[in-house]
């Protein structure tokens, strides 16, 4: 252990960690935020923006994983995907795991979150340089609007909703997000803790229960974000989420096939969280 | 009766005499059986199993496995249904009249398709589930329904037309129709004539700009009692016939039976608790009676009931367990001479008998087993 401590200022959690701190890696503003890259002995490289972990090498599959392997498995073939954020890269790189996948394009705002990572994060940042990457430097919801692509999935790999991208989950950009969608393809968020955020967690399953066929959610077990019961939120428009529809071959730490039956919210704590 | 009607009842009687009564038998083999008859004559159209008639989580959870969607009407059987995992879009709730609670829960967990019949739903609506795809209940014909619903929901063809064009505007999204010809509705014809009436109402809101796709044939489908009732398969061909005259090749059908699916798998077994001789009259006290089990009983439906032991018949006022003069099952009965203990069977008892029935004066509602 070093004397030298990082503490979290996220304005959005009520408990906030204490992270060790061997080394600062990298501390820099970008254009739209404050970035920092520190190691600590257990979790490894950190990647903090504006005072909140967005996440370490030690846990970060289990995010990346969840948010996206669930609904590449869940749909019956993957080709075009969108993600929305994701800077660090972590999505991008379990999205390109698929041989089904021909294109993926990237809509991430703060083009200083890619740099940091292909810099200081590389077992994030591998699917950069893959020719079926693209990469868009905008808002989501313009590029939501103005777009005439259509994809088969929708990936919202925000920070906070509850916070700085609380604009990614207005009626307009769930609306939006529907129609950039092929017939059958499937939307996927971050949507925060079930502890702490409940409430958002159940505006946002009765906005998509609004604009796609079915609304469901899984949770992943997350050791640094505060709340650690973490939601994924999927909207879909013919398959069932909860329904494996591919054999999982891609390799993977934590999802697998019985892993994603088990991840859903059970029934009846689904039907209690959007009664309210 | 029918060969599938015997085979329960001979089953029925295989049970041990030590079994408990009153107790509901139910056949599985038998409600998959009548599904996939109602599969096979509908073909690509929706059937919505009617919860009400028999909500047992077996029979749901073997329904849900078979393909079935299902049709609710209260918060309870929604919640029900959700708590066992049964997906949104696999519900319609087809009650016109909705408490708040189960519209804004329909609405927050994504139900695809509901019924109304009042401006007041159609505001309630709105403010809870804004954007719900909804369809107006019409008032139809209940010819040859032995347990008619006219009245109580439904409204007149000039005003589903007007109900239709205001959900539009305020926001809904004006779908299609619903209609209920009546439960145990005996004449095939009575869904000719309200296919006919509905078809004017669909033209008639399409001239004023609204354009259905869906038209829910309801129940009604009868089950088999005393007497011999049209075949599943003889309603669809009058259904398909009549709907082939009117509507577009596109139109979306779906019905919702419930006494259709799970009535003709369901016997009730009961025991004879007392008997009396009163003035003329000879009675026959039964454990089960119209609060725990047989309340259609006293509104329409005439059970086949057959004793376990044979000889020479004669009439009995066969009345259930309560002190409540009103608990009589019937007042004429041919059965033989039975003693306490004899067994007692009702065919075709699988739907709106437990599902009705109360603990009233302390008598227990039948327990539901399932022959295997």
């Amino acid at each position: 252990m070093t004397d030298l401590q990082f503490q979290e200022t996220d304005p959005f959690a009520p408990i906030h960690y204490v992270y060790d701190v061997e080394e600062i890696i990298c501390s820099r503003r970008t254009r739209y935020q404050h970035l920092l890259v520190f190691r600590s002995r257990y979790f490894g490289r950190v990647l903090v923006l504006d005072g909140v972990v967005q996440l370490t090498e030690r846990d970060e599959h289990f995010y990346h994983e969840m948010l996206t392997q669930v609904v590449l498995h869940a749909h019956p073939d993957p080709a075009d995907v969108l993600i929305i954020g994701g800077g660090d890269g972590g999505s991008l790189r379990e999205v390109l795991k698929h041989q089904s996948v021909k294109r993926v394009q990237m809509v991430e705002l703060d083009r200083g979150v890619i740099e940091a990572s292909r810099e200081f994060l590389p077992t994030l940042s591998t699917g950069f340089a893959d020719p079926r990457a693209h990469v868009l430097e905008t808002k989501g919801e313009e590029f939501l609007a103005g777009t005439s692509d259509r994809f088969d999935l929708v990936i919202m790999d925000s920070t906070d909703p509850v916070g700085p991208a609380a604009n990614l989950f207005t009626d307009e950009c769930l609306a939006a997000a529907g129609s950039v969608l092929k017939d059958d393809g499937m939307f996927v968020a971050q949507t925060e803790s079930l502890h702490f955020h409940a409430d958002f967690v159940r505006e946002v399953q009765r906005k998509l229960a609004r604009f796609f066929k079915i609304a469901d959610l899984c949770t992943v077990p997350l050791s640094t974000y505060g709340g650690n019961w973490w939601t994924i939120s999927i909207g879909s428009k013919v398959h069932d989420p909860r329904e494996p529809r591919r054999q999982c071959t891609v390799a993977t730490k934590y999802y697998a096939e019985d892993v994603h039956r088990q991840a859903f919210l059970a029934p009846s704590l689904r039907r209690k969280l959007i009664e309210g | 009766m029918t060969a599938d009607i015997d085979r329960l009842l001979q089953a029925a009687r295989a049970r041990p005499a030590t079994e408990k009564t009153p107790v509901l038998l139910m056949d599985k083999a038998s409600i998959k059986a009548r599904y996939e008859g109602f599969r096979a004559c509908f073909g690509r159209a929706r059937v919505y199993y009617a919860v009400k008639s028999n909500p047992h989580p077996a029979i749901i959870t073997l329904l849900h496995g078979l393909g079935c969607d299902f049709e609710v009407s209260s918060l309870g059987e929604l919640r029900r249904l959700l708590d066992m995992g049964i997906a949104p879009p696999r519900i319609t709730v087809g009650n016109p009249v909705k408490a708040p609670e189960l519209v804004r829960l329909a609405g927050s967990s994504g139900i695809d398709f509901t019924a109304f019949d009042s401006d007041a739903e159609i505001e309630k609506l709105v403010a809870l589930a804004p954007g719900t795809r909804v369809g107006v209940r019409l008032n139809v014909p209940n010819d040859g329904s032995e347990w008619p619903l006219t009245k109580k929901f439904g409204v007149e063809a000039d005003r589903a037309v007007e109900l239709l064009v205001r959900a539009g505007q305020r926001g809904l999204v004006p779908e299609g129709i619903f209609f209920h010809v009546g439960s145990q509705c005996t004449l095939a014809g009575t869904w000719a004539k309200a296919i006919e009436k509905s078809w004017s109402v669909w033209q008639r809101a399409a001239e004023r700009g609204v354009r259905l796709r869906q038209l829910n044939v309801g129940g009604g489908f009868p089950a088999t009692y005393l007497r011999p009732v049209p075949s599943v398969a003889e309603i669809a061909a009058v259904i398909h016939q009549s709907v082939a005259a009117f509507f577009p090749p596109d139109v979306e059908i779906s019905v919702s039976p419930g006494r259709g699916l799970v009535a003709e798998a369901g016997i009730l077994a009961a025991s004879v608790m007392a008997r009396a001789a009163r003035d003329s009259e000879q009675w026959l006290y039964l454990d089960v009676g119209v609060f725990n089990g047989l309340m259609e009983a006293v509104g329409g439906i005439k059970y086949r009931i057959i004793p376990s032991r044979g000889g020479p018949t004669r009439q009995w006022v066969l009345s259930g367990p309560t002190c409540d003069s009103f608990d009589v099952i019937s007042n004429e009965v041919e059965l033989p001479d039975l003693e306490v203990g004899d067994r007692v069977y009702f065919t075709s008892a699988g739907a709106y008998t437990t599902a009705y029935a109360s603990e009233f004066d302390g008598f227990p509602i039948p327990e539901i087993r399932f022959l295997e």
